[in-house]
């Protein structure tokens, strides 16, 4: 597929994905947090070819339910940041937000900072 | 402060001398830059926290249409009727270059229906679930690339942050006081030399009066 087009991605548990099946991403169900670690961290790896025949990520963003977000390790976070795509951003699920998503932000500010500054 | 381990020799002065130049302007810049990073997150972070509070509590609602919706059908029929989508969703990359970091821009790209699929065994509320879900995404891509750049800004943040810091507080206070121990060592050396020199030239005097008071003696 050479085009440059990026996919999206969605990973989380069936009842939470199937909405966003409908638009069009790529779903993807799992039932436990060590296949949801496998799926992402291989999501977040895979390349395509270009528009200029260059290699490339495949997906852009990679949507991830909370839960399953909360528990990917930092040496996680280290292989899928490596390069600037895809962004791996947890979003809440069915039962609401648990607040991961804001104490992502909080902890960016802290690592940029060197303290929370919004408190 | 730990001195470093060199010779105290007038060419290692100048060497030293020559790096804390060097390091001077590279610790100046790299705090420009840490100062250009920082004023770029400053902007993009508050607005991701607001991006976020307002995509997660749509985001629920959407959910919540969608539970609804799914209560008053078959399983079976709902899967059926999500599983083969028409709509595609595609993304346009671009990547800025931000202080040499490299931040990404998304630009959402959307076409087919949403609702492909058959109207009798599905339900009004599916429709209007999805068409919440319809409505989150944009703003969902957009907390994904603010996100991003966010993440991106914050970790070259603190590499600077670090790279100042080690500058500042580590290679310049050791060159300077490397510098200053040479030069110490250095003048020692003359001053010891000079006196050396008097000294001797002192003793040669006494010699000669010695001689000279010997020969009139004589």
């Amino acid at each position: 597929m050479a085009n440059n087009a990026y996919k999206l991605a969605i990973v989380g548990t069936k009842d939470q994905i199937l909405g966003f099946t409908a638009l069009g991403m790529t779903a993807i169900a799992v039932n436990d947090f060590e296949t949801a670690r496998e799926k992402i961290l291989d999501l977040a790896s895979r390349n395509t070819e270009g528009e200029e025949g260059e290699t490339r990520r495949e997906y852009a963003i990679v949507f991830v339910m909370e839960e399953y977000a909360r528990q990917l390790t930092k040496e996680d976070y280290k292989k899928i940041n490596k390069e600037a795509l895809p962004a791996v951003i947890p979003i809440p699920g069915i039962k609401g937000s648990t607040g991961y998503g804001l104490e992502r932000v909080k902890k960016m500010v802290e690592q940029a900072v060197g303290s929370d500054i919004f408190g | 402060m730990a001195k470093l381990n060199v010779n105290p020799t007038r060419m290692e002065l100048l060497n030293l001398k020559k790096q804390i130049k060097t390091a001077e302007r590279g610790h100046k810049l790299l705090r420009d830059k840490q100062d250009g990073l920082m004023q770029k997150f400053m902007e993009i972070i508050r607005e991701a926290r607001n991006l976020r509070k307002e995509v997660e509590k749509q985001l629920q609602a959407a959910f919540k249409n969608f539970v609804q919706a799914s209560a008053m059908m078959y399983p079976e029929m709902l899967e059926n009727a999500l599983l083969y989508p028409s709509a595609k969703v595609s993304l346009d990359v671009e990547t800025k270059n931000v202080m040499s970091v490299r931040i990404p821009n998304f630009t959402l790209k959307q076409e087919g229906n949403i609702l492909n699929y058959g109207y009798l065994q599905t339900s009004g509320e599916l429709d209007k679930a999805l068409e919440a879900f319809q409505e989150v995404l944009p703003k969902l891509i957009a907390l994904a690339e603010i996100e991003r750049q966010a993440e991106r800004l914050a970790e070259e943040t603190e590499k600077t942050r670090r790279r100042v810091n080690a500058l500042e507080h580590m290679l310049l206070p050791n060159l300077k006081e490397t510098v200053k121990f040479i030069s110490m060592k250095l003048s020692e050396a003359e001053r010891s030399a000079t006196t050396g020199v008097m000294r001797i030239k002192a003793s040669i005097e006494e010699q000669q009066e010695e001689a000279a008071r010997k020969a009139k003696a004589a």
